[in-house]
């Protein structure tokens, strides 16, 4: 423990020269050795700020900085696979500097701090989590975000048509779950079905799911979980390079292509940059028999940082936008009931027009732009300060068909509904590490958010201007075998929401919501393959402004829908327990949960139906009930040989009325899954080989109320995919190539949780085509 | 290489720089004054004026007939009145159909007019009246052939076979528009209006 604790400290020892001979120029010299094993490091790549070149180690670790002049320097080390070192030193003439690298697979970054288990501190629930690394995300890049999202287990996705998505976890999405992008909680207008994340898979360089409730760390609605995306690290190594990176699909005849431009100046190491720009275009897609018509996107987004070191100090700003014009499917435009009937009745979508990538009406046009800054001040090995705060605005518009009796007006230009969330968020966290076997997080924040409406229709939710603070602390104790987490968190919020009556004069209707949410977990290592773990939390999330405020039609679903302004908060209690089996041959996991809401919202369809000039719309309010989700999921791997590795995932959702045991509605269904992957280093030119085949069965949801929707579950569904890639090393970079087949099969299938199951099909067979080429401008040599 | 950090720096400089102009959108609005929506054109009331055919100067015999809800979708009920028609009569009837949002009124049936070719008005007698009440469209569009449009009408009572009034029964009025699609005789995936009238047969 304290070696490793000593290595990570980033520690310097000054030894004067045996022989201090008197020489005309002033130098230094430095040796780079291994921090645990003391033995030197060859080719060890060092950078000192006042001094023009880059310097390798010899043999026997060692380089020598001369024409120097006294004072300080910022010195940088790095050597691959160990972190890079960096720090201000005072170099006196004829000095020499020991440099003790720490290797990067038996540590963590020196400036991370961590627990007695070598995991970040900031790493603290220990509840059940997947993580995806930019090399399987390069491998899983096709249509949208939710095509990353799908492959973890207890991730589903809820699809309005063939392109948007969002994710659902354990049965719960929209205001139910947090997306947190570059530690910024994601703020759309994610209460929408229709309303996708606004973010671009093309940035996305570590992804990470977190089940369960997590209300402690993250804040309220993460009552299903969280999942975490992250961009790619900053470059430590001086000069300047980036990566090209594309995909081509066939079934939407998409094309994405995105670059991102890094580096760091030789003169400033401290100082490090990136930049990314990314256009995204693709038509109409096409089920096995026809074309979806009017269900192309186009997409442009930006993103830009950087990242100061000073001392203990580090600055970190960030700032992006995403933009998107998404067509929304002609057909599933419908009047009134009559139409859905009709449309229902049909073997295919009743508006089809030959494929293109023209967009009409109706679509939605979505702006979000993101600005953070972090500052985090490491104080020793045991406390470090974060203070991070963020903005984001996110405009998004939706323009409908208009009236069809006047297209002339300009009415189909101007958005039907036109809503600008803004949003302003601040923490300040302190991590520590009491003891050995203590560590932990507290903080507190603030967060200001205003939504103003606008189109020419009454918008679905009313302007509002919403304030919250809250604190939390989170406590872990590790010891051996056993480790355990406790925390706890206060949350106030209150929010004023401004609209008209009909007489035009201003309503205000103040709501405030305060809840605190607590978590205890254990996990114990029965020996060195197998762990067990529970883990108890509880969570809450206040009621959206839509099941509060809204009161109209809801496009394309023809129905009525009414908000209840004295809707209570959510509360919910997660319990779960699981366990984890590695061997060299096996990985097995396996969990149940259970998660149970009080108060959950949902529409109940209301007796009296609305009659309106354009026929009669079936009626349904938001109310609340308690609900019992649980489940069981598995994970299973066995490698069947040092290439080959089979593996199976299956997941089993049970959701009901806790009361009277009837189903939820829009639950996913069953599913199992199952994979071959078999990988070769492959030769010279083509190394990394690898091929995937993956089947996936979706069963029948056989558990849904009768009655109130207007189709009964699709029926079960299998689909076939395969990918395959190599890399081609160039230098010290690698081309990756990867081709993918989406439904390999063709199969015509519907999905319960696409909202347009009762118009169209789900797409047919989709070939992928994917690549990545890394360059390198400007490379700093010795 | 030795400009390289300078080169850097203003490449950085000036990206940064787009990006926050672009980035950064002004928008400004209060949100504690919500905007007065100013609604796209709806249809807020359907009105069919009619008089015998036998005798147009008989005002005993004309009749206007209102469905109406001008407070849009929700809200308070609609008002709908009952059509009344004497029976063994043929009545001219036309439809009109207003937006009372605006002011002054927009007359929703004048642009529909205009627009014949791609809209449609079917009418159904419900089965209580199917043998009774016959509704003959009269107008035509510019189609080839010419296709109904509905907004000229005649009401049909003489068939007083089998029944002694009064009879009772409900007239649904259905407005079909026809986009990316031929125009029919069949009502299209698009409906516009979808109304019902009760009928009061004396």
């Amino acid at each position: 423990m304290h070696r490793l604790l000593l290595c990570c400290l980033v520690l310097p020892v000054w030894i004067f020269a045996q022989n201090p001979k008197v020489k005309p120029t002033f130098s230094v010299r430095i040796i780079v050795t291994d921090s645990l094993s003391g033995l030197p490091l060859e080719k060890a790549s060092l950078r000192l700020n006042r001094h023009k070149d880059i310097h390798l180690t010899d043999a026997q670790g060692v380089a020598v900085f001369d024409s120097l002049t006294s004072g300080r320097q910022f010195i940088q080390c790095t050597f691959v696979g160990y972190h890079a070192h960096e720090q201000f030193i005072r170099i006196s003439p004829g000095q020499t500097i020991i440099i003790r690298m720490c290797e990067e697979s038996l540590h963590l970054h020196a400036f991370e701090l961590t627990d007695q288990t070598g995991k970040p501190m900031t790493d603290l629930t220990l509840q059940n989590k997947s993580i995806l690394e930019f090399s399987r995300i390069q491998k899983r890049m096709g249509q949208n975000l939710g095509d990353l999202l799908k492959p973890l287990n207890g991730v589903t996705l809820l699809n309005t048509g063939p392109t948007l998505s969002k994710p659902v976890i354990r049965g719960l999405h929209s205001n139910r779950i947090i997306m947190l992008n570059n530690g910024v909680k994601q703020e759309g207008q994610q209460w929408g079905a229709e309303h996708g994340p606004e973010i671009d898979p093309f940035t996305i360089n570590r992804l990470e799911l977190i089940r369960g409730a997590s209300s402690v760390e993250f804040g309220p609605e993460a009552l299903g979980g969280v999942i975490k995306l992250s961009s790619r690290p900053f470059r430590t190594k001086a000069g300047m390079g980036g990566f090209v990176t594309g995909t081509l699909l066939s079934n939407n005849r998409q094309g994405g292509l995105s670059a991102l431009l890094e580096g760091s100046p030789l003169k400033l190491p401290s100082f490090r940059w990136n930049m990314q720009g990314t256009i995204r275009k693709a038509g109409d897609a096409q089920t096995p028999g026809y074309v979806i018509s009017n269900t192309g996107f186009e997409e442009l987004d930006g993103n830009a940082g950087a990242e100061m070191n000073y001392r203990k100090l580090t600055l970190t700003g960030r700032m992006s936008v995403f933009n998107a014009r998404l067509g929304i499917m002609r057909a599933a435009h419908i009047g009134n009931t009559t139409d859905l009937l009709r449309a229902m009745q049909a073997s295919q979508p009743l508006y089809m027009k030959p494929f293109t990538y023209a967009i009409a009406n109706p679509y939605q046009l979505v702006w979000h732009e993101v600005q953070s800054l972090q500052l985090r001040y490491v104080l020793n090995s045991r406390h470090a300060l974060n203070l991070f705060t963020s903005r984001q605005l996110n405009e998004r518009q939706e323009f409908d068909l208009g009236v069809s009796w006047n297209t002339s007006s300009g009415a189909t230009d101007k958005p039907a509904y036109d809503l600008v969330l803004k949003t302003y968020q601040s923490e300040l966290t302190w991590e520590h590490r009491i003891s050995k076997s203590w560590s932990g997080k507290s903080g507190a924040g603030l967060s200001y958010q205003s939504n103003v409406t606008g189109g020419t229709q009454s918008p679905i939710i009313p302007n509002f201007i919403a304030q919250s603070m809250h604190a939390f602390l989170i406590e872990k104790y590790a010891r051996g075998r056993f480790q355990a987490e406790a925390g706890i968190r206060a949350d106030y919020r209150e929010q004023t929401a401004y609209f008209r009556n009909k007489s035009n004069s201003i309503i205000r209707d103040y709501r405030s919501f305060q809840s605190s949410t607590l978590i205890a977990g254990s996990r114990y290592q029965l020996s060195s393959q197998t762990g067990i773990y529970a883990s108890a939390s509880s969570g809450w999330r206040p009621p959206s402004m839509n099941e509060l405020y809204s009161h109209g039609l809801h496009n394309g679903a023809a129905a009525f829908e009414i908000g209840d302004s004295n809707l209570l908060r959510e509360k919910n209690l997660n319990l779960e327990i699981g366990i984890k089996h590695q061997t060299n041959k096996w990985f097995i996991e396996g969990s149940f949960y259970r998660n149970m809401i009080y108060d959950y919202i949902y529409l109940y369809p209301s007796l009296q139906p609305t009659i309106t000039l354009r026929g009669t719309f079936p009626t349904f309010q938001f109310t609340q009930t308690d609900a019992l989700l649980q489940g069981i999921e598995l994970h299973g791997a066995y490698n069947v040989t040092s290439h080959l590795i089979f593996g199976i995932k299956a997941n089993y959702l049970h959701a009901s009325e806790l009361h009277t045991r009837e189903p939820l509605i829009f639950i996913p269904a069953n599913r199992i899954s199952g994979d071959l992957n078999y990988h070769h280093a492959g030769t010279k030119v083509f190394q990394n080989l690898f091929f995937e085949t993956e089947g996936i069965y979706v069963a029948h949801q056989f558990r849904y109320p009768v009655g109130v929707d207007y189709l009964p579950p699709p029926s079960a569904y299998f689909l076939l995919n395969v990918n395959a890639g190599f890399e081609i090393p160039v230098k010290q970079d690698a081309i990756s190539v990867s081709f993918g087949i989406q439904n390999l099969l063709n199969r015509s299938y519907r999905d319960y949780m696409n909202r347009f199951r009762y118009f169209t099909d789900e797409t047919g067979i989709n070939f992928m085509l994917r690549f990545m080429i890394p360059f390198q401008i400007l490379t700093v040599k010795n | 290489m030795k400009n390289y950090s300078t080169r850097t720096l203003k490449y950085l400089g000036l990206a940064s720089a787009f990006l926050l102009i672009y980035g950064c959108r002004k928008n400004d609005a209060d949100p504690t004054i919500p905007p007065i929506t100013n609604t796209q054109e709806q249809i807020t009331t359907a009105i069919f004026n009619g008089f015998s055919e036998l005798n147009p100067a008989d005002s005993s015999k004309h009749f206007s007939c209102t469905w109406e809800d001008t407070d849009g979708a929700g809200g308070s009920l609609p008002q709908i009145d009952t059509l009344k028609l004497d029976s063994g009569l043929r009545y001219t009837v036309m439809l009109l159909l207003l937006d009372k949002t605006k002011t002054p009124w927009d007359t929703i049936s004048h642009e529909i007019e205009e627009r014949k070719n791609t809209h449609q008005f079917f009418y159904t007698p419900d089965n209580s009246i199917v043998d009774k009440l016959a509704v003959y469209i009269t107008d035509f569009d510019d189609n080839n052939p010419p296709l109904p449009v509905g907004l000229q009408l005649t009401f049909d009572t003489r068939n007083q076979a089998g029944y002694t009034p009064p009879a009772l029964g409900n007239l649904r009025v259905v407005l079909s528009h026809y986009d990316g699609i031929p125009k029919s005789t069949a009502p299209s995936p698009d409906t516009d209006l979808d109304i019902v009238f009760p009928v009061q047969l004396h």
